[in-house]
């Protein structure tokens, strides 16, 4: 469903796999789009484990800068569980077209990605930040 | 033998709230969803002249120890009031969904998002602590979708 040739590869957690399975099928019915965008994107990443040895990419409450390299503009949000989201203080929803493209994605990749609205952009992930205080959880 | 969970106590007038929390949670397979829910099950929902002292509530502070870590003094709020300030914990979190309805001297294991289990163990707990400066929040729930640029899921 993208333009792009070869969609860049993405590493996704054992955890955050198995999370995000339950909210595309949870969502499949009321927001088919983009959880059927989510469930392509799950289906085509590499899922690591503490018994591979694999670094996850943008995990959920992961902070991650990137560029809209069409416009050249910076934005940094926090990658958020649907029912967490909250994009006035930057909490992106991972059900969200944009949100769905960033989950897995390491610095330097670029992805394209299309809106609600059917346009296509590109954006290029240029900083993760793990997570400190993530969504309220403190990773305690 | 594992000894006994702490009872849980929660005023009767957050009730429709924080059911609400966990529909929602429900709804978008949040993973704190099925754990705050059980909490919410065994909770006794009590008047608030009846809570006992030093009970973990709804936007109150609490002083916690996870394991033996350092002290932390946090205040608890509602998914929708967490902006990320360093002083909140949202009661849709492991740590946020295990200390509700906990009183002083408590111990509580949970689950971390990583899957480990810890400890926590409740120090103190006030309804509100005004020698803490936090910020106000004004409760604007014209913000909640899920990006700016696109209508997402709302709460209903």
């Amino acid at each position: 469903m993208s333009y792009q040739a070869q969609l860049p590869d993405i590493v996704i957690s054992a955890e955050d796999h198995r999370r995000l399975q339950n909210i595309a099928e949870a969502a499949i019915q009321t927001h088919s789009d983009v959880a059927e965008y989510l469930q392509e994107e799950l289906d085509r990443a590499t899922v690591c484990s503490a018994a591979t040895d694999c670094a996850p990419g943008v995990r959920m409450g992961s902070y991650v800068e990137f560029r809209d390299d069409k416009t050249g503009r910076v934005r940094s949000v926090q990658l958020a569980y649907p029912a967490d989201a909250d994009p006035s203080n930057g909490r992106i929803s991972v059900l969200t077209p944009i949100g769905a493209a960033l989950i897995g994605l390491s610095e330097g990749q670029s992805i394209e990605w299309q809106t609600r609205s059917g346009e296509w952009k590109t954006l290029t992930v240029l900083k993760v930040s793990d997570r400190k205080n993530a969504l309220g959880y403190l990773d305690v | 033998m594992l000894p006994a969970l702490p009872e849980v106590f929660i005023p009767v007038s957050e009730r429709m709230k924080l059911t609400a929390v966990v529909e929602r949670a429900n709804r978008w397979a949040h993973p704190v969803a099925y754990f705050l829910q059980s909490e919410l099950r065994r909770a006794r929902f009590c008047s608030v002249d009846a809570l006992p002292p030093g009970t973990v509530v709804m936007n109150g502070w609490v002083s916690y120890c996870v394991d033996w870590e350092q002290p932390r003094n946090l205040k608890l709020v509602y998914p929708r009031d967490y902006t990320g300030a360093e002083e909140q914990l949202s009661l849709l979190s492991p740590l946020g969904a295990a200390l509700i309805g906990l009183r002083a001297g408590d111990r509580m294991p949970f689950l971390t998002l990583d899957e480990t289990f810890r400890l926590v163990t409740v120090m103190d707990a006030k309804p509100d602590a005004p020698t803490f400066a936090h910020r106000v929040h004004d409760g604007n729930a014209a913000n909640d979708t899920d990006d700016p640029f696109d209508s997402g899921p709302h709460a209903a």
